[in-house]
């Protein structure tokens, strides 16, 4: 039975850039998201974008080096889950990003995380210097 | 669930079915990308990849499969896909990749179609 006025819930992890720490964070938001009782394609929107931010940030962000950190946070409150996705990195120019979409690059092999982001989340927003995203997403129960 | 891969010769000349059964997170796409370019230097260049059991997939797993389709391609073949379920055809559909692949409805079309 899920109990309506759960308490917000909220986390940070600070982690090496290494494709494990991606399962550290998915596994504890996705228990987050199971004990507020959200459904599968909450579950499902949600990790995928996460996996995205994660992903971006070491192989991006800080080049891949174990020896930097990617630092995730989530906050589960009231109908909504705000995740927060940092790196090391001096960032990038959002406007530079190819449309994955577009004829000309439908055969890329990379360039579609932002796309699947901000399509699987409500809100996706960059800090200034590019190396920060914000995910939101809302009416999760 | 942790990915499986079968892979199954099939009669058809130099065609070969490639069942996933799982996720495909980024790990998980290494292990695919490896498996379904051992079954090109095989000389089977003509793979139906069933999809019907993948329950998630990332922009890394569409990647994979986009490199190995233009490998297979430029060998002569060409990767097709049995349809996955929701939401993982969502994925394919958002980044317009249903009009990049050939993707069934069944198996049998599949491989009807090779």
């Amino acid at each position: 039975m899920v109990d309506a006025e759960q308490t917000a819930e909220q986390r940070e992890f600070v982690l090496p850039s290494v494709p494990e720490s991606r399962e550290t964070v998915e596994r504890a938001v996705m228990e987050a998201l199971e004990r507020r009782g959200c459904g599968e394609d909450v579950l499902f929107a949600v990790r995928l974008a996460l996996e995205e931010a994660v992903v971006n940030a070491i192989r991006h962000g800080n080049k891949s080096d174990p020896n930097k950190r990617i630092c995730v946070s989530y906050l589960v409150e009231d109908a909504r889950i705000v995740i927060s996705v940092e790196d090391e990195g001096s960032g990038f120019d959002l406007d530079s990003v190819p449309d994955p979409t577009a004829e000309e690059n439908l055969e890329a092999d990379h360039g579609r995380g932002i796309l699947l982001m901000r399509v699987y989340m409500d809100e996706v927003v960059y800090n200034e210097r590019g190396n920060r995203v914000t995910l939101t997403k809302m009416g999760i129960m | 669930m942790q990915m499986q891969v079968e892979v199954q010769e099939l009669a058809e000349k130099d065609a070969c079915l490639v069942s996933v059964h799982g996720q495909i997170h980024l790990l998980e796409a290494k292990e695919l990308e490896q498996r379904l370019e051992e079954v090109l230097s095989d000389g089977r260049s003509n793979i139906v990849l069933d999809m019907t059991d993948v329950s998630f997939i990332t922009s890394d797993g569409l990647g994979v499969l986009i490199k190995v389709r233009g490998d297979a391609r430029r060998a002569g073949g060409n990767l097709s896909i049995v349809e996955p379920p929701e939401p993982v055809l969502g994925v394919f559909r958002t980044t317009r990749l249903t009009k990049l692949f050939d993707i069934y409805p069944s198996k049998e079309e599949a491989v009807a179609s090779l």
